[in-house]
């Protein structure tokens, strides 16, 4: 018998430039996250909430909002990534490419592509490359990222 | 009354000029915790209180920090209306930065300045490319990104 403590997420120390993370989970969204989504954060484009107006412009059903698919993509990344962050501080060349409809299962992925030190000892930053894909392995957006990450073991 | 306001097509907007979207938004508690985890995000410091408050010199603001993702999904809310209600797809982002934390209770506004604008490759939209900022009411900067949307033509969408 025994009781641990489980601790989620990684260091800055813990990255090697180059290392491919096939992030954890997955997940499909429904037509309610996206019609929730696209509500709350009043995203007026309506071909993410009205089926007549989105299949007029030749989509087979609503959208998913792209916003939406960001924050998928973005949100699976985490635990790898970001969850010892101290701040997520921005993001560069992100394209979306296969439109994401309502029942699509999206997987996330990420390559290291640099770290650096920071002025402050405790802390350095890393660049990530992510990529999300469709249950058929095509991909659906890709983007770069900055993040703030803690040392494990910060120089005295 | 259309589906859609027939101001914001390709061809109502002009390099340079800036929109200031008229409503802002409180982003709440509520928004952060729920959003956060609605799409899996699993970082404590946008949802533990107990983990801020036994270290707070630890965290930024030393309070729980909106999720960046949030930002700018509200940021890209409040200018949808004048920037992509007429949008087929949000097309591209790039040189975004988070310049300074929104944290709960905070009030965002939006304005969009039309960077520029480019043909696509389809006869009935057009590239616009928008900088895109997101500001507390004091002019704090939360956010700005690039952003290029694909518009529809009033040419071809709205022929009498």
């Amino acid at each position: 018998m025994a009781v641990r403590k489980i601790e989620h997420g990684h260091y800055f120390e813990d990255f090697e430039v180059g290392h491919l993370f096939k992030h954890h989970w997955g997940r499909t969204i429904t037509e309610g996250d996206n019609s929730f989504f696209s509500s709350v954060t009043m995203n007026f484009n309506p071909s993410y909430f009205n089926r007549e107006y989105a299949q007029s412009l030749g989509y087979k059903n609503v959208v998913v909002n792209h916003m939406l698919v960001m924050n998928v993509v973005f949100g699976l990344s985490v635990e790898d990534l970001s969850e010892r962050a101290i701040a997520h501080l921005g993001y560069e060349k992100m394209k979306w490419h296969e439109t994401v409809y309502p029942g699509d299962t999206i997987t996330s992925e990420s390559i290291v592509l640099s770290k650096r030190d920071t002025s402050r000892p405790d802390r350095g930053v890393v660049k990530f490359r992510t990529t999300g894909y469709n249950q058929r392995g095509e991909k659906v957006l890709e983007y770069e990222r900055p993040v703030l990450i803690r040392k494990r073991n910060p120089p005295a | 009354m259309s589906i859609t306001n027939d101001g914001s097509y390709f061809e109502d907007f002009t390099v340079g000029d800036t929109l200031i979207h008229q409503r802002g938004r409180t982003i709440t508690e509520a928004d952060n915790h729920i959003f956060t985890s609605l799409v899996m995000n699993t970082a404590e410091l946008h949802f533990n209180q107990d983990l801020i408050d036994k270290n707070p010199g630890a965290y930024v603001g030393g309070k729980l920090l909106v999720y960046g993702g949030v930002v700018l999904a509200f940021t890209v809310g409040l200018a949808s209306e004048d920037t992509s209600e007429n949008a087929i797809a949000e097309v591209e982002m790039d040189n975004g930065k988070h310049t300074n934390p929104v944290f709960h209770g905070d009030t965002i506004y939006a304005e969009s300045t039309v960077l520029e604008k480019r043909d696509a490759d389809r006869p009935d939209a057009g590239l616009v490319k928008f900088k895109l900022v997101g500001k507390k009411p004091d002019g704090t900067v939360v956010v700005e990104i690039e952003r290029t949307v694909l518009v529809k033509r009033k040419l071809h969408y709205l022929q009498p």
